[in-house]
């Protein structure tokens, strides 16, 4: 994977947010990379920046919030375009967001509005991104040419968006698309929900898909289910995906990189296998062991002492620090760590790794 | 399914208990259908152990353990508590005698930011069961014994009056257990104390109840989703489907060979942080039903990858299936002696 040139680059990517009490570091320095093709989980606490950074590379952060420093490249051919650079409201970013980059949320009910039906909701989506452009769309190939728009030729169009809709829902395992184009959201089940708000994602073909926790308020059947279609749909599609959660498990299960954020920061990134087996970072350590299993040994849990600092009272130096049984006085509480490579695609932000040597 | 274990009487028993809500519609709140939240389930608690119910959103678990401390009037049932040698049916109990019953049965609940009353200090959070309950007198006897008590949930006692809004997550869980503990109850049912919390505050809680476990002589009751969780915290498991117990074992024979393939379904659909782990989860058949329309015989056949015609038309009871000797595993499946279940664990 390392051969190809990243479809995104996030580089030194600080993201503030300022409020009655102050000033919020939600992202203090991040970067890293997403590459065709591949599921880069992004784990890591509440607070700890994951879904900000989705936010911002969707560039639909809240007016309180502001890029102030860094970079997001999104490659489009051989241009590279800075999204932190680009009007949120402008033509040039809503040509990506939906269409290149698409994101599905954690709480369906809330993400689709109420008062629309499924059909409307990712019809509109189809209707702006993909009318007028002939091309529409690499893999899978679409039926039928798009209508050309316009006034006169409305049913058609209209027919057209709703075969092109009905034939995305079908894909995500919708037992009767047609009728469903009809439904609103109230009148699907969780994980119908959940399945139309994937179709929604992937309407529109996009190179890369955000994943915010999008099975966190399932039950577990579903969550396999709802996994299990998300990987199908990456292979079909071949698309990125950037799925984002607390969950290790889940992690485990589908990313082929982990990012390990921690307030804002980027702890530690391998290989799933490298970050489960051979984890350097006494944070994501600390973390594996403290997840309760459902199979192998009955170990006593090791919780993580103490509790995630406030944003508003950040921790000098490393920021695990406080939390870190191995932290070095004058050193970790004085400066904050760089990532370091340690292995091949394995880079760690932790003191200990400093002098070229494993700790 | 009366005796688990013979000889010793439980703490706690359940028997046949029901609740049935009525789903309304329109002004006049006309009853459409009829939901069995808890249909008939039967248990027992033993002194000092941890029984876990487990199972999805909908199955009932929550509301069987609002039941049982009767936040919830159930519909039907007997609650059997034995204290001091004395036996009372806690469905049947009203007034002060309920009143009375409930300092032995406390509740922790799953949000922490929910169920602490943010004008309290935790003085007043933790203090009133003392006060209202007559343990101790205001001022300085309370003050020590709520000191003692932010001392067992290891939390500074120089915090008594601050408000919650001080405090993360996980120290408002601490302080709910507190609360639980103050009037020094037998029972503690904890409902999905955890998972609210984060990953790295987990560890913590479910340790510390261990901890008072062990300390106290406590006896839990952990209402819970989670199968990985309820591993590490429970001595017997009981899984509900639709309102219905349909296997209730110790945890090593419910982990290392179950018995009822919703039990299968679910620990195989249990992501387990390791990437090597090789379990799959089955394909899902079948959508999860409406608990009003509860299918016909098991309840689980529409979704069950082994059903037979004889699942559709017949309710399988709930038998002993473990061998002589074995602690009893009791299940609910017509096939449960002709499959070989899955454990998951690859």
């Amino acid at each position: 994977m390392d051969t190809l040139a990243p479809l995104l680059q996030v580089q030194g990517l600080k993201v503030h947010f300022t409020s009655k009490e102050g000033t919020v570091k939600a992202i203090d320095g991040l970067s890293f990379e997403v590459y065709p093709e591949e599921v880069l989980g992004i784990v890591g606490e509440s607070g700890c920046g994951k879904s900000v950074t989705a936010l911002s590379i969707l560039n639909v952060l809240s007016r309180n919030a502001r890029i102030v420093d860094g970079t997001i490249l999104f490659r489009r051919g051989a241009e590279m375009i800075d999204i932190a650079r680009l009007d949120p409201d402008g033509e040039a970013m809503r040509a990506i967001q939906g269409k290149e980059i698409a994101m599905i949320f954690q709480e369906p009910m809330t993400a689709f509005s109420p008062l629309h039906t499924i059909g409307d909701q990712i019809g509109e989506m189809i209707e702006l991104h993909l009318l007028g452009t002939p091309s529409a769309g690499g893999t899978p190939p679409r039926a039928a040419p798009p209508p050309k728009p316009g006034l006169l030729n409305r049913p058609a169009v209209r027919r057209w968006v709703d075969d092109q809709t009905s034939a995305i829902l079908g894909k995500v395992g919708m037992p009767n698309p047609k009728e469903i184009l009809h439904a609103y959201p109230h009148n699907l089940s969780g994980g119908m929900r959940q399945r139309a708000m994937i179709a929604m994602g992937l309407s529109c073909n996009p190179r890369i898909l955000i994943a915010d926790e999008p099975t966190t308020a399932l039950d577990v059947t579903l969550q396999a289910q709802v996994l299990r279609l998300m990987k199908q749909m990456q292979a079909d599609y071949h698309m990125a995906i950037i799925f984002i959660t607390h969950d290790l498990g889940v992690i485990a299960e589908m990313a082929d990189r982990v990012v390990v954020m921690y307030l804002g920061r980027v702890a530690e990134t391998a290989a799933v296998d490298d970050l489960f087996h051979q984890p350097r970072h006494p944070y994501t350590q600390a973390l594996i062991r403290s997840v309760p299993k459902t199979s192998g040994p009955l170990e006593k849990l090791i919780p993580i002492e103490g509790t995630v600092p406030s944003p508003m009272d950040m921790p000098p130096g490393c920021k695990f620090h406080t939390r870190c049984p191995q932290a070095i006085p004058g050193r970790c509480d004085v400066r904050e760590p760089e990532l370091i490579p340690v292995a091949a695609g394995h880079a760690v932000a932790c003191w200990l790794y400093a002098d070229g040597g494993a700790a | 399914m009366s005796e688990v274990q013979t000889s010793v009487p439980p703490l706690l028993e359940v028997v046949n208990l029901r609740k049935t809500f009525a789903r309304t519609r329109g002004l006049l709140r006309r009853v459409h259908g009829l939901v069995q939240a808890v249909d008939g389930i039967s248990f027992q608690i033993f002194q000092g152990e941890t029984l876990a119910l487990v199972g999805e959103s909908g199955c009932g678990k929550t509301t069987a353990g609002r039941c049982i401390i009767r936040a919830i009037e159930p519909t039907a049932g007997e609650v059997f508590f034995y204290q001091d040698g004395m036996k009372q049916d806690l469905a049947a109990l009203d007034g002060p005698a309920l009143r009375q019953a409930r300092q032995h049965i406390r509740m922790v609940f799953q949000d922490p930011f929910a169920s602490l009353n943010p004008r309290m200090t935790l003085l007043e959070i933790i203090g009133e069961p003392l006060l209202i309950n007559r343990r101790v007198r205001p001022g300085a006897e309370l003050q020590e014994r709520v000191a003692a008590l932010l001392k067992l949930v290891h939390l500074d006692p120089r915090y008594m009056n601050r408000y919650p809004h001080a405090f993360s997550g996980g120290q408002r869980q601490r302080i709910a257990i507190a609360r639980a503990l103050a009037l020094d109850p037998s029972l503690v049912i904890a409902d999905e104390p955890v998972s609210a919390l984060d990953v790295s505050v987990q560890a913590q809680i479910l340790n510390l109840l261990k901890e008072l476990q062990q300390e106290k002589d406590l006896t839990y009751l952990f209402v819970a989703h989670n199968l990985a969780v309820v591993r590490y915290q429970s001595d017997r498991i009981a899984v509900m489907y639709l309102g219905k117990i349909i296997e209730l074992t110790t945890r090593d024979q419910l982990f290392g060979r179950p018995l009822h393939p919703y039990t299968e379904l679910l620990l195989l659909s249990s992501p387990n942080p390791d990437p090597r782990s090789k379990k799959k989860p089955p394909d899902l058949i079948g959508e999860i039903p409406d608990p009003a329309r509860r299918p016909s015989g098991c309840a689980f056949h529409p979704r069950c990858r082994y059903a037979q015609p004889v699942c559709q038309n017949q309710e399988p009871p709930l038998i002993n299936g473990a061998p002589e000797a074995a602690p009893a595993h009791w299940v609910a499946c017509h096939l449960w002696d002709r499959l070989s279940l899955e454990n998951g664990q690859l």
